[in-house]
This record gives C-alpha cells, structure tokens and sequence, in this order.
C-alpha cells in the first residue's frame, strides 16, 4: 500500500521538472508536446494509483476503478506516441503538421478505445496487495504496441544522433532516447512481466517511476547545453550506487534483524546507526581516493587558480597576456587565443591574438549589448546552440563567435560596462568545452577581471615610461583617480582629506559615495605591496567596492565581500587595512567596521579630550571567513566634535635618528589644530608630519578629518 | 642600516634565513624571493629578530608564503621577531594565526 505514494507523488515530479524545463523550450515546438507528455504521464500515474486504492476484492463490479485503469494505459499509450512524434524531429525546432495531425488522431483513437471498448482490460480486482486486471482480447496488442512505439520512437531518435553533426544536439537526443527506453523496461518490467508472467501483482504500481524516469530523461534533453564528460556522468552514478549499497544493505539487515527478533529495539537502532556511519566514511574515502581518478581532469582547475594568482602583473602588458595564453592554453588545449581590450574610443581592440592581430570591436555591437543585458561572464558556443534562450539572437551571436574564431567567450564586465573579452578557440583535440571547462573558467573569471582590468587602465603605451624597468603612472593620472570621489556635501560637516602616495604608486585610498542627502558611505585604508602590484591591486578593490555597495544593503556585507575579492583575485599576500563606515547626518551618528585601520581619533567637545576609538579590527583579505570579525560600531557625533583617520604611513613614518612619529606625536598635533577648519588641518598635521621627518616621505600618507556641526551653520 | 642582509642555513631538515635591517620598498624584492624560493623547498624558519622595518608588502610577503607552505605540506615558522615585527603582526588583528616561535627548541 505504501507504494501508492509513489503514484501520486510523479505528478508532483513531472510538473517541476516542466516548470523547470519550460524556460528552455518557451516559443519552440517542444513547448507544447513536453507539456503533453508531463500530463499524460501524470494521469497515468495518479490514474494508477486511484485504481489501486479503489479496488476491491471478489467483486464483478467495479466501474471507477476499471475506468482508472483503462484511462492509466490509455495515457500511457498516448504518452508514448506523443514522444515518438518527438523523436521524428527532436532536437531541431522544426514543424510538421501532417506528424501533428496523425500523432493527434492516433491518441484520440486510443483513448476512445481504452474507455470506450472491453479490448483493453475487462475487470479489475484488488486481493489484498495484488492488483489484478482481467485482460481484454486486445490487451497484448495495446500494451506491446505502446511499448513498441516508444521504443521505435527512441531507437530512431538514437540512430539519428549518430548522424548529427553538432555534438550538444547528440548528446541532447542520446539524454532523451536512453530515457524513454529506460522507462519502457522499467514500465514493462513491473507493469506486464511481473504481474502476467511471474504473478506478482504487489508491484504494479512502481511501474508509474517510469514516467518520472521519462521526466528526468526530456528535461536534461533540453536543459543541458554544455558537453559533460561520460566518465565523470559514470563516476558520480558509481558513487551514488556505492553509498546506497554500503549504508543500504547494513541499514536492510539491521531492519530485517529488528522485525525478526522484534523485542527492544535499541540494539538493531544502534546497530543500524553504527554501520550507517562506518559504511558512509568508507564510501566516501572509497569515492574520494578511487573514483576521483575517473574524473581526471579535476586538478586542472586548482593549478589553474594557482598559476593565474602568480601572475606578475609588474612585468608589462606583452609579458602578462603571454603569460596568461601560456597558463590558459596547456590545460584547456585551444587552437587560437584573443584577447579584446576596451580602447579610448569605447571599442574592444586585440591587445593579444594568435591570428587575428588587428581585430576590433565595435562597442555598440548588437552582440555586445546583448551579452551585456543578458550579464553573461562565460559563454560556450554549444550553449548558443543548444540552449533555445538565445533563439532569437542565435544567428548574430554564431556570426559574433565566428569573427573572434572562439568556441568559449569570457566577458569582463565592470558593472555594465564591458571591459573586454577572452576568446578561446576551439579545442586541439577536436571536442567541445565540457560542463566541467564551464565551471572553471567561471571560477578563475576574477582573477581575468584583474588581468583585463590591469590591461586596460594602466599598461596603456602611451602613457608608459620605463624608470629602472619600473613602469611608472603619470603622476596626474593616479592622482585623478585619488581624486575621482564624491565629496561630503553637507551642511552639517566640514571635511577634508590628503592623499599623498610616495613615488607615484602606493596602495592607500580613500573613497566616498553619497547614499543619500543626509548619508554618506566612505572607506580609507591601504592596500599592502609596493608599486604597480599595489597601485593596481587599490584601483581594482576601489572600483570593487562602488559595485558591491550598488548590489549590497547589509553593510558588514559589503567588507565580507572585498575580503573575499582580495582572497580570491588579488595576488597572494595582498590585504587591506582600513576602514568602512558611513555617515548618518540626520541621526548624528556615524557607523562603522574597523579592517585594521590604524587609528581614529575623536576629539570630544563635552569631554575635552581625544580618544581613540576605532577599537579592535582584523585586515581583509588573509582568511577566507572574515564575517565572525567584523564588529559595527556606532559613534555619536555631538556639535564641535571633531574625526581624524589615517592610515599606517604617518604613524610609521621615521626621523633622521630613526625615531617613529607614532600615536602621541599625531595626537599632540591633532590637539593643537582642532581649532583650524578640517582642510587646514590636514594640511598641518601632513606639515607637522613633513617637518619631522625632514622633508622625507617614505610611505603613502592618507589624512581625513572632519569637522561635526550637529547644529548646521553654527560658529566654530 | 640600510641594507638587508640575509644569511641561510639548513638545521634539521629545515631552512632558517635570518634577517637584518630594513624590509622595505628597497629590499623587499630581495626579501620575498628568498622567502619564496625556500618555502617551496622545505620546512622554513624566518628569524626576524633584527629587523628593523617591516613594510606591508614584507608582512604580505609572510602572508603568502604561509599559504604556500601550507599548500604544500610544509611549514612555516616566524622566529625571535623583533618589535617593529611584532607590532607589524599585530596590526593585522591576526597574531594567532603567526605561526611564532621564542625558541627552535620549540620545533622540536
């Protein structure tokens, strides 16, 4: 009897794997024959499964039950003709409406002869599990020939992929085909050999988990549209068998134990208990040391990862992408290699190309708009192909991949803008990119984002100058971009900051956005590393940050996730020091989360005093599981009071005897400007600074005071 | 002073290079590759007991060549570090996480 949740449960089955599918088959042919397929099999199953509970034993008369079950195999049938019309054609989204029209009349006749003659099934009965049908003069006919359909239908989808000359569309047909063969044995199986010939009736009802067999089968038909790996597909259905045969078989016995003693049963419990957890461990070290060999090419992406985060993006642009084309191209293995850079003129220009030397982009191409709506970082050629969601663009994008001759595209995006692109060619050994090629090139897309980014904004030729095989910025452009910030605009506050990097390169910034009239987020703080590695390191996290506070409402959120940007794409060793707040000016009141800022002062006017406030903080970017660190903190800003932030240069900075400037020296001198407006005393705090160190400038200097006036316009 | 000097040595199986002066942008290419060159050898030991600077791309330099030790089985070990160093690692709000030694006695 418990098998009857079976039955009802399909239904449930099959609507979601159409839900699911729906998106990929929308404005095809497919749309509407999968959504019949899912209904007739859903009717079988639930159909089934009200016959069954219906049935009664050692009587004649049955009608609501007999009528379930001639209505189960009529759809059942209808099921199967539906998909050997499917078949005929599948994958291409092609119509025929003399197949439409006799698949139609095929499923009308059938379900008018089921319900509407005795050929079928003459009665039915339940004698307690076994469910028995009195088989009509037709019955053989109908249900070898429902099966014989399906399987035609199947074998002639099967023989067709073998001629066909896109592998996803292949693979695709081969899904669906060794589905529907899959649930006719297993229909057959439980539905007429068991019951007719070995007598066993109590498992008729597990014949409706064909459907669900045939649901999963047409959904991954339509739904996958990248080439996986059958060694990978047999090794994770090996894993699966395994752990269900060394925790099914100990759990089985420990049951069989229990029913056979049946006293207490805390020893087969605790026996069950035991061997689940011993059989798990075991098959899952079996799986991990055995099967991962299967798999292969897993520890391709791990050294993938690794060789991109040591990348020396200090050694010029020539040297970076042949580095990068090296790293891509001996664990991918692909023919032809581009690298599209966004120039001054808005379009993509090769900064890298094995063939195509001299190749652009327009920027306002359609394709480009479209990959740009559509937030695409990777994107396989089999995936414009296959998945029916791109349709309508199909054409122009097939002609897009065909100009930069890729396979595989990596769109580098900041925000909406693209930055550029990576085009992969297609693969020496003749197949396509996999599943598994998918996933990685997704998961080292950061880490091409520094790549590009670096390519774009600084390894520009005409603004490099070579300094003892340093390559050094304009001082004006780093400055600009120090300088590129929102700046606090509010009656209530008197602000004012300095940036000084030494040696035109450095890894301190300071950044504010406006959230809102009386809300102002900010960050300061400094980047770890020297030179172009740490300029280019502050620019990338700088830009990063902007586009996570336009994703991001939690604000501990948005610190969470450059600590794992600076992990996972900066290059190794590289953290941040600072701090994220932002400013309430309507509640007088300022938030924020010390990342290993050195110091904050707070001058109080109530008190008269400076005090230290930035608490404990830990650097971002060192471990991977930052959040359990991070600590809000709130600070009232009364009238008069006064905020002071720098980073570590100032208090590291040394005199000509060696002697630290350190925290008293800047408190002193913080103490006796309080009095100045906030730029003037920034600039004397950075001149008291200058004075003592005797004019030298060994690290970059970042400054930020602000003056409170809770009151707006009120005297100093 | 201000140069770097560094002097290595095996012990145990192990590689210690020991430190004097300044870490800083004029010795930190120095710094990092040695550092990185030994740890991808064997077990290493830092003594930064004279060091009189630590810059933060040097403290970067400790970060990374933790990780890679740690990728690659082997250890690493920050001996003796002075109080510039200390101070540096404290900064970082992540002192446990230094693996720091007062003794090489310790190891064993």
């Amino acid at each position: 009897m418990g098998l009857i949740i079976v039955s009802f449960l399909a239904p449930l089955v099959l609507f979601t794997l159409w839900m699911r599918a729906r998106p990929r088959v929308q404005d095809t042919v497919w749309s509407r024959y999968f959504l019949a397929i899912s209904l007739l099999f859903s009717v079988f199953s639930f159909s089934l499964g009200i016959a069954y509970l219906t049935a009664q034993p050692y009587s004649t008369d049955q009608p609501v039950p007999l009528f379930f079950t001639r209505l189960a195999a009529a759809a059942a049938s209808a099921g199967y003709i539906a998909l050997f019309r499917v078949c005929l054609s599948f994958p291409y989204d092609t119509r025929n409406r003399l197949a439409d029209l006799a698949a139609l009349a095929a499923i009308v006749g059938i379900f008018a002869f089921n319900l509407g003659t005795q050929g079928y099934v003459i009665q039915v009965e339940r004698v307690n599990l076994d469910f028995i049908r009195y088989e009509g003069p037709f019955y053989n006919l109908i249900t070898t020939g429902s099966a014989a359909v399906g399987v035609t239908g199947a074998l002639f989808l099967f023989a067709r992929s073998l001629a066909m000359r896109s592998r996803i569309f292949q693979q695709q047909s081969l899904i669906l085909s060794l589905g529907t063969l899959a649930s006719i044995v297993l229909g057959f199986i439980f539905a007429i050999r068991l019951p007719q010939v070995s007598r066993i009736g109590s498992l008729y009802l597990l014949s409706t988990l064909s459907s669900v067999i045939l649901g999963i089968g047409y959904y991954y038909s339509v739904s996958i549209t990248r080439i996986f790996a059958w060694s990978e597909v047999g090794r994770r259905i090996l894993s699966y068998l395994i752990l269900a045969a060394l925790i099914g078989v100990p759990v089985g016995i420990a049951a069989y134990v229990f029913l056979l003693v049946r006293s207490s049963p805390l020893i087969p419990v605790l026996g069950a208990g035991l061997c689940f957890v011993l059989g798990s461990h075991l098959a899952v070290l079996f799986v991990d040391r055995s099967l991962d060999a299967i798999a292969g090419r897993k520890k391709y992406r791990e050294a993938l990862q690794s060789a991109l985060a040591h990348v020396d993006l200090a050694g010029g642009r020539d040297a970076v992408l042949e580095e990068v084309y090296s790293i891509l191209s001996a664990p991918l293995g692909f023919s032809e290699f581009t690298v599209m850079a966004e120039g001054e003129d808005g379009d993509l220009h090769a900064a890298f190309s094995t063939t195509a030397a001299g190749m652009t982009v327009r920027g306002d191409s359609p394709s480009l708009a479209l990959l740009e709506s559509k937030g695409t970082m990777v994107l396989l050629k089999t995936d414009v192909v296959a998945n029916r969601a791109y349709a309508p663009v199909k054409k122009d994008l097939l002609e897009f991949y065909e100009s930069l001759r890729a396979e595989a595209l990596i769109v580098v995006r900041e925000g909406r803008e693209t930055l550029g692109i990576f085009a992969l060619g297609a693969r020496l050994s003749g197949g396509d990119y996999t599943a598994y090629d998918y996933e990685t090139l997704q998961a080292i897309y950061g880490k091409l984002f520094v790549v590009l980014y670096y390519i774009k904004n600084i390894a520009r030729e005409s603004i490099l100058s070579t300094v003892d095989r340093e390559i050094a910025f304009s001082s004006q452009i780093i400055e600009s971009i120090q300088e590129n910030v929102d700046r606090i605009d509010h009656p209530k506050a008197d602000a004012h900051f300095i940036a000084r990097s030494t040696r035109k390169l450095g890894g301190d910034f300071i950044d504010f956005v406006r959230l809102s009239p009386n809300r102002y987020f900010f960050v300061v703080g400094d980047v770890s590393g020297k030179g172009l590695n740490a300029s280019m390191s502050m620019l990338i996290l700088k830009t990063m940050i902007r586009n996570f506070l336009k994703e991001e409402k939690d604000f501990a959120k948005i610190a969470e996730r450059a600590n794992a940007f600076i992990k996972d794409n900066l290059p190794r060793g590289t953290f941040f020091a600072g701090v994220f707040g932002y400013f309430d000016f309507a509640k007088d009141t300022m938030y924020f989360i010390n990342c290993g800022i050195p110091i904050m002062y707070l001058f109080s006017p109530v008190f008269n005093t400076v005090i230290e406030i930035q608490g404990e903080g830990r650097v971002l970017g060192f471990i991977r599981d930052i959040s359990p660190y991070l600590k809000l903190r709130r600070v009232p800003l009364s009238s008069d009071s006064i905020l002071l932030i720098t980073t570590d240069g100032i208090l590291e900075s040394e005199s000509l005897r060696g002697e630290r400037y350190g925290k008293e020296r800047l408190q002193r001198s913080f103490w006796a400007h309080r009095g100045d407006s906030a730029k003037d005393m920034a600039q004397a705090l950075f001149q008291d600074l200058l004075t003592y160190t005797d004019n030298r400038q060994e690290d970059d200097i970042t400054v930020f005071s602000l003056k409170y006036k809770a009151k707006p316009g009120s005297e100093e | 002073m201000n140069q770097l000097t560094i002097e290595e040595r095996q012990e145990n199986g192990r590689t210690v290079l020991e430190f004097a002066g300044p870490v800083n942008s004029y010795t930190f290419t120095e710094f990092q590759e040695r550092v990185y060159k030994a740890v991808k050898k064997a077990d290493l030991v830092v003594n930064l007991e004279k060091v009189t600077t630590l810059s933060s791309a040097g403290l970067g330099v400790l970060m990374a060549a933790m990780e890679e030790a740690e990728e690659g089985g082997r250890k690493l070990w920050i001996f003796k570090p002075s109080e510039i160093v200390r101070l540096a690692i404290e900064s970082t709000g992540f002192t446990d996480k230094f693996p720091v030694l007062k003794t090489l006695k310790d190891l064993d």
